[in-house]
């Protein structure tokens, strides 16, 4: 399986805005891990959108966000220069369990899987932040179409 | 320099180093000096000096005004990351605040630290200053944060179907509901008879309370909650330092205090950077406060005590030199570096060429040849040597010398021994450099089309160019036929680059204040996929779409620059190419041969620092999504009087 779709594709959503998960007061949600040569090089909360290119459906455009939040006004604030939209170029995807597995082209392994401990928290200032933001600015984002 | 500067140099300034002859322009540049000693050498008595003995970047006696990201100088010796440090004139009440940005190299640290007087405490001082925030009884009882608590939960169960409009609320969202409605309770009863701000700040909250409650009743999410902001003056507290009680001569005074960030304001129209003195001090870790006398003060974050893991990307050896608001300052900026021990000249031609040799070593991976490592190897001993020779001849002046004298007279001739031997150590790595590249010696390199040790400026940086682009053109321009390097971005994203004429790297925004902190240093490091560049990607010309976006569509007027690199897909946690060996198999690449033929969606090619978007290296189009659009930003371009990018009329440039 190259493309993320069917059941892969929908796992994959579930896993990003906490479908299914147990809720707590935290909102669950899903982080990315990227293993290269068999040690961890990568784990980072996942921003609850994601979209498929258009010309190259193996390429999913992602939000990693790869730092905490700081502090505006007492809020939680992110510049999204800094958590950019990342991709992954799929070769191949499965489910795994409570995971999708994911092997990159680029030589890499991807687990997508429930956000835990600190990754959980940062979700959760990204969610703040988001609600703070108008419905336009919101869909700028969930479009992952800007650098 | 920017499409539109106006900068006036100082009567020391010279033409840049491509410049054939010495005009009366070039005057002899000062060697390293501390602050107080002579003035420059009058214009019409210059001393003879060798062409490379000759600055490469002229000093601005004020920097453009009101450019955020200011104007490049290399600053000779190795004291500063790059060479480079930069200059920027804020707009203030008070006339133009000019400010040197720098990073300093951690082996001239210690130096550095020799240069301060710590003193132990700082004194409190109060000024009023404008302010934008929440007002304390607000984030006192936190009513912001419970509304969007509340929000939040019940968008995310309207999200997934387990709340809707007619079934019933989940308990964890009620309960949210219920705190933020105490905590509006809470608020109002603590105010009591409320000032007009704060009845304003309770009506607020009310509504988007309600908000919440119709999004319950209706299953339609949530717009947005937004804290309630005021504007006022209040009395803010600086902290100086106080005069230690054994003050030592000349040495700065410094105390160490929470890392602080000049806090700018950009105009979003104009991208016109105005300060006011102020400081954010949302920032992790340590820095020295440095009184350098005159009005002129330093900030400084040392490496030492800044963990990289719990301190600021980017913010160990960071350093800031203020000047007195005023015009002029630039030269003199740049002295007082002296009062830090640092060198404080400006840099030489030939230090310039060794700097670009070096460039091209890393730009065309040249460092593994045995040639250039030798020649590097050889050029460190000849400094050694020449070192040696300059202490046997002034041996005998050391004698009777105090330990501070002793400490600049071994200064001295390290800084001596680095210029004479530069001469041979740039022959030395230029002829290794030829040979690795197929050169029959480094003068047939030198006196090809391609080799231009001259930097090209980039906005506030400086930039080497690529001897083998440049040897190479009419090949990569083939190979780039129907290409283009493009950076999409929203609208809004676009004007504000265009305001500012930059597309700026992360690291250059937080270090000028125009951006937020990028989290730790190390975290940053790993994840950000690189801080401290911009990201473009390669397209095929004729995919592109009217949205947003810069286009560059002659790809090779970019990468005939020497910091780049790129990969053909997303590679996470690889970031620094410098490390690219710890990743077998990551695919980083800085031949511009095979990032022309990029063909994975998810590309990306990396320029350090940045992109100067008004000057030579500016878009060959800027896409907008609608005539709407195109009519801004040909507004805000006409009105910073912009009409050509690159030698285009924006007319041509600013299209659909």
């Amino acid at each position: 399986m190259k493309h993320l779709s069917g059941e892969l594709w929908t796992r994959f959503s579930d896993l990003l805005v906490g479908r299914g998960q147990e809720v707590s007061d935290d909102l669950p949600g899903a982080e990315l891990v990227v293993f290269g040569e068999g040690r961890e090089v990568f784990r980072a909360a996942l921003a609850r959108h994601a979209r498929r290119d258009l010309d190259d459906p193996a390429v999913v455009w992602i939000r990693p966000l790869v730092t905490s939040a700081t502090i505006q006004s007492g809020l939680p604030a992110f510049d999204i220069a800094v958590v950019r939209r990342r991709a992954l170029h799929v070769a191949r995807a499965e489910i795994d369990d409570r995971f999708l597995a994911l092997d990159l082209v680029s030589g890499q392994q991807a687990r997508i899987e429930p956000a835990r401990a600190e990754r959980l928290g940062v979700l959760q200032d990204f969610d703040t932040w988001l609600t703070t933001l108008s419905g336009d600015q919101r869909a700028e984002m969930a479009a992952l179409d800007h650098d | 320099m920017g499409t539109n500067a106006k900068t006036t140099h100082t009567p020391y300034a010279i033409a840049p180093a491509s410049s054939s002859e010495q005009d009366e322009a070039d005057e002899p540049i000062q060697t390293d000096v501390d602050v107080g000693e002579p003035p420059l050498p009058v214009a019409d008595e210059p001393l003879p000096l060798e062409p490379g003995q000759l600055p490469v970047t002229p000093i601005p006696l004020t920097p453009d005004v009101g450019h955020a990201y200011g104007e490049p100088v290399l600053v000779g010796g190795t004291d500063l990351l790059a060479s480079t440090a930069t200059l920027v004139s804020y707009v203030s009440e008070h006339g133009p605040r000019t400010v040197l940005h720098a990073r300093v190299d951690e082996d001239a640290e210690a130096k550095l630290l020799e240069a301060l007087n710590i003193s132990p405490e700082m004194v409190a001082t109060q000024v009023e200053q404008q302010v934008t925030g929440r007002l304390p009884i607000d984030e006192q009882h936190s009513v912001a944060e419970k509304i969007i608590t509340a929000a939040k939960s019940v968008n995310h169960h309207i999200a997934n179907g387990t709340l809707t409009a007619e079934g019933a609320m989940p308990g964890t969202t009620a309960a949210k509901i219920d705190a933020a409605e105490t905590a509006i309770e809470g608020l109002a009863a603590d105010l009591g008879d409320a000032s007009p701000v704060e009845q304003a700040m309770l009506e607020h909250y009310v509504a988007q309370f309600h908000a919440v409650q119709h999004a319950v009743s209706s299953g339609a999410p949530v717009e947005h909650v937004t804290p309630f902001l005021h504007e006022g003056t209040a009395l803010v507290t600086v902290m100086v330092p106080a005069l230690p009680s054994e003050a030592f001569g000349g040495a700065a005074v410094a105390v160490l205090r929470d890392a602080t960030r000049i806090k700018p304001t950009l105009d979003s129209n104009t991208g016109q950077a105005s300060w006011d003195g102020g400081r954010s001090t949302d920032v992790l870790g340590k820095e020295y406060a440095i009184d350098l006398g005159d009005g002129y003060q330093a900030v400084y974050r040392p490496y030492g005590i800044n963990d990289p893991a719990k301190t600021e990307y980017s913010l160990r050896g960071r350093l800031e030199v203020i000047a007195p608001a005023g015009e002029g300052h630039g030269p003199e900026i740049v002295r007082r570096l002296g009062q830090l021990n640092l060198a404080n000249r400006p840099m030489t031609r030939d230090e310039g060429e060794y700097s670009y040799l070096a460039a091209n070593v890393t730009a065309q991976s040249l460092g593994g040849h045995a040639e250039v490592a030798a020649a590097q190897v050889t050029g460190d001993h000849l400094e050694d040597m020449v070192r040696q020779e300059i202490f046997h001849e002034r041996a005998h002046q050391a004698v009777g010398m105090s330990d501070l004298q002793l400490a600049k007279f071994a200064k001295d001739i390290q800084l001596e021994a680095h210029t004479r031997a530069l001469p041979a150590k740039v022959q030395v790595l230029r002829d290794a450099v030829a040979k690795a590249t197929g050169f029959h010696d480094g003068a047939a390199l030198a006196a090809s089309h391609g080799y231009d040790p001259a930097p090209r400026r980039s906005a506030g940086w400086l930039a080497w160019t690529r001897f083998d682009v440049g040897n190479a053109t009419e090949k990569l321009n083939a190979a780039t036929t129907g290409r283009s390097l493009v950076h999409s971005t929203s609208f809004a994203g676009l004007k504000a680059m265009l305001a500012t004429g930059v597309l700026a790297s992360t690291e250059r925004r937080a270090t000028m204040g125009t951006g937020s902190g990028v989290g730790k240093s190390e975290q940053a490091d790993k994840l950000t996929g690189g801080a401290s560049s911009v990201f473009l990607r390669v397209r095929q010309t004729s995919s592109l779409e009217n949205s947003p976006m810069l286009v560059w569509d002659q790809p090779q007027r970019l990468l005939a620059r020497a910091d780049y690199y790129g990969a053909n897909a997303d590679t996470f946690g690889v970031i620094n190419p410098a490390k690219a060996g710890e990743y077998a198999k990551a695919p980083l690449t800085r031949n511009p041969f095979k990032i022309a033929k990029f063909s994975s969606a998810s590309n990306e090619v990396m320029f350090a620092d940045g992109i100067d978007l008004l000057s030579a290296e500016g878009p060959s189009r800027i896409l907008c999504k609608n005539t709407a659009q195109r009519d801004q930003i040909k507004a805000l371009l006409h009105a910073k009087g912009v009409t050509s990018i690159a030698g285009k009329p924006i007319e041509e440039v600013v299209t659909l």
